[in-house]
């Protein structure tokens, strides 16, 4: 049988909370990294699945903007955690509390 | 067919979406990354599932492809052998465990309750109806203020973006 929406919605939601528990729980820079494109992807899946099921491209439209932007901003994170690394030996959240009060 | 093909997707989604960020065996950046790659195969299937075929290709290039060349070499750039040591807080995993559940209900309580459409479409047919009637009268009440006094209170009162969920509801 077909698969429906609010199944395409559980499994967008369990990959947006696992992506969740990743930044919440992991300390590692680039594993947070990773989580967050998990939970970008979870919001790719639901645009789809809305898409598909309410019969209009919009949401298709919109993940390929999702997608280039995503793509974007992990050059640009990753780069950043390179000079990060450069200046201060660690990848660790926890070494990385300067500007908590 | 349709149905079994999702159970598989969806199933190794989550599945590996899990071991990027909680593998019990490997605590290696790079087995992380190897995951997030199974996941965004197996989102793809999902994409070709609900017929986003153009989707599904751009998500394996560009994320299978492009985005994982780049954690990889970072990853091994960076040489994290020593980050992969460290233990886990406890009481933080089982925070953010019961935290992120938590929300997890409520989405997943939230979308089984969308099952009565109908009951909500009668609402919000009412609720038209009701605004239709509200903003008449919002037009009445403004000619009359507008024709007997030059009260600016009474006329800003009387304009329909003010508080027309008090008057729907």
């Amino acid at each position: 049988m077909e698969p429906t929406l609010s199944q395409y919605l559980l499994v967008s939601g369990a990959l947006f909370a696992i992506g969740l528990l990743g930044v919440i729980v992991r300390r590692n820079l680039l594993i947070i990294y990773m989580s967050l494109e998990l939970m970008l992807n979870a919001a790719n899946v639901a645009l789809v699945a809305m898409s598909r099921f309410n019969g209009n491209l919009d949401g298709q439209v919109m993940v390929f903007f999702i997608i280039t932007v995503a793509a974007a901003e992990v050059s640009v994170g990753l780069a950043l955690i390179i000079a990060l690394y450069r200046k201060r030996q660690t990848t660790d959240v926890a070494d990385l509390a300067t500007m908590k009060l | 067919m349709e149905g079994t093909l999702f159970n598989i997707f969806a199933g190794l989604t989550v599945l590996s979406a899990l071991l990027v960020v909680a593998n019990p065996f490997s605590r290696n950046p790079v087995t992380s990354a190897l995951f997030l790659v199974t996941t965004m195969i197996s989102i793809s299937g999902l994409f070709v599932l609900l017929g986003a075929y153009f989707l599904a290709a751009v998500q394996i290039l560009v994320y299978a492809g492009a985005v994982m060349v780049l954690f990889l070499f970072v990853i091994m750039l960076l040489d994290l052998r020593e980050a992969a040591r460290r233990k886990l807080n406890l009481v933080s995993l089982a925070m953010g465990i019961m935290a992120v559940g938590a929300l997890f209900s409520v989405y997943k309580s939230s979308i089984e309750s969308k099952g009565e459409a109908p009951q909500q479409h009668e609402v919000a047919a009412d609720t038209g109806q009701a605004e239709a009637k509200v903003s008449a009268a919002h037009v009445r009440l403004a000619k009359r203020c507008s024709a007997a006094t030059k009260d600016s209170s009474c006329r800003s009162r009387s304009s329909p973006s003010c508080c027309w969920w008090r008057w729907s509801a």
